[in-house]
């Protein structure tokens, strides 16, 4: 009866040891990804909006957080409650600053990073689009968005 | 004061003494005038139906129709201008651009902008009133729009950013 016992046990010590790699072996493909976003521009931002989604819908994005920019310092606005809830395949994040023109980031400046949860083997394609950006006095600018990818596991 | 019946009016036969000539001037204007007779009436009237049955019908037929078209067209014409009175066309697409709820900077499309335009509307306030305080301005000099507080900027941003699916935007 005690080797008996025994063995059920040592059985459920092996199997629950072995529990992590199975779990591991059924979330194969996934992986996580900082992308930075960055924004350029000739004229001083001091409003801009993006979107991002990834073409198949592979993406869950999990975080963002702000750029390099002190004109920006706090988070950008973005729906976090969607992002608590896993249900961020998509992201759309902005942010305006009341500072004055001199101290508005102009050039190329990173905006925010956006950390996403990934599926599948292939590689994403992500889908980033500049939905506005205007000057201190509220008025359109010329810009662009680019974003670059950290691969992490 | 003396009754009527005192009063001594001559009549014409017994007081008014006229010349002769005169008499008889008035005696040749005072002759009866020729009565028409019901002959003469019948005559005439049948001589002016005759003259009047020679000239065409059609041209009081085709005044009456003008007639009828230009009451028609002035009809059609007050019809058509109390329905443009009473039907704004233009305004209607202004309005409705102006109208897009949130549309804070009136660009038609809601984004940050407009969240930073409130923004900067509520600073604006916010100076002007410090201002008028400092310049002990009376109230009337300064602005009475309802400056929005950060919680509405920020409810206003967050609604914009916020993912259709969402349910509970914050």
């Amino acid at each position: 009866m005690t080797g008996r016992r025994s063995m059920f046990l040592l059985c459920l010590v092996l199997w629950t040891a072995a529990w992590p790699g199975m779990s591991q072996g059924d979330e194969a493909g996934v992986r996580f990804a900082a992308l930075d976003i960055h924004l350029e521009s000739a004229e001083p931002v001091a409003a801009w909006q993006f979107e991002l989604s990834e073409a198949a819908g592979r993406m869950r994005v999990v975080g963002v957080e702000n750029g390099d920019s002190q004109a920006f310092a706090k988070a950008p606005y973005y729906d976090r409650k969607a992002v608590d809830d896993g249900r961020a395949d998509r992201i759309i994040v902005a942010d305006f600053t009341l500072r004055p023109e001199a101290e508005l980031p102009a050039g190329k400046v990173r905006i925010a990073t956006v950390h996403v949860r990934l599926t599948g083997g292939s590689e994403p394609d992500y889908v980033l689009r500049l939905v506005t950006a205007g000057n201190a006095r509220g008025e359109l600018i010329r810009a662009s968005v680019h974003l670059s990818a950290q691969s992490r596991r | 004061m003396q009754p009527d019946d005192d009063r001594t009016i001559p009549s014409f036969e017994e007081g008014v003494d006229l010349p002769d000539e005169l008499i008889e001037g008035l005696e040749r204007i005072d002759k009866a005038v020729a009565v028409m007779s019901p002959e003469a009436d019948r005559r005439i009237a049948e001589a002016a139906k005759a003259h009047f049955a020679q000239r065409p019908r059609r041209a009081r037929t085709g005044g009456v129709r003008w007639a009828m078209a230009g009451s028609l067209a002035a009809s059609i014409l007050v019809g058509v201008l109390f329905w443009r009175a009473q039907t704004p066309m233009e305004p209607i697409r202004v309005a409705s651009v102006a109208r897009v709820p949130n549309d804070i900077d009136g660009s038609g499309a809601v984004d940050i902008l407009d969240a930073f335009a409130l923004a900067r509307m509520a600073r604006e306030d916010r100076v002007s009133a410090t201002r008028a305080t400092t310049d002990s301005l009376p109230r009337t000099a300064r602005t009475d729009r309802a400056s929005a507080t950060q919680t509405e900027i920020d409810a206003l941003a967050m609604r914009i950013v916020a993912l259709n699916d969402s349910s509970e935007r914050l």
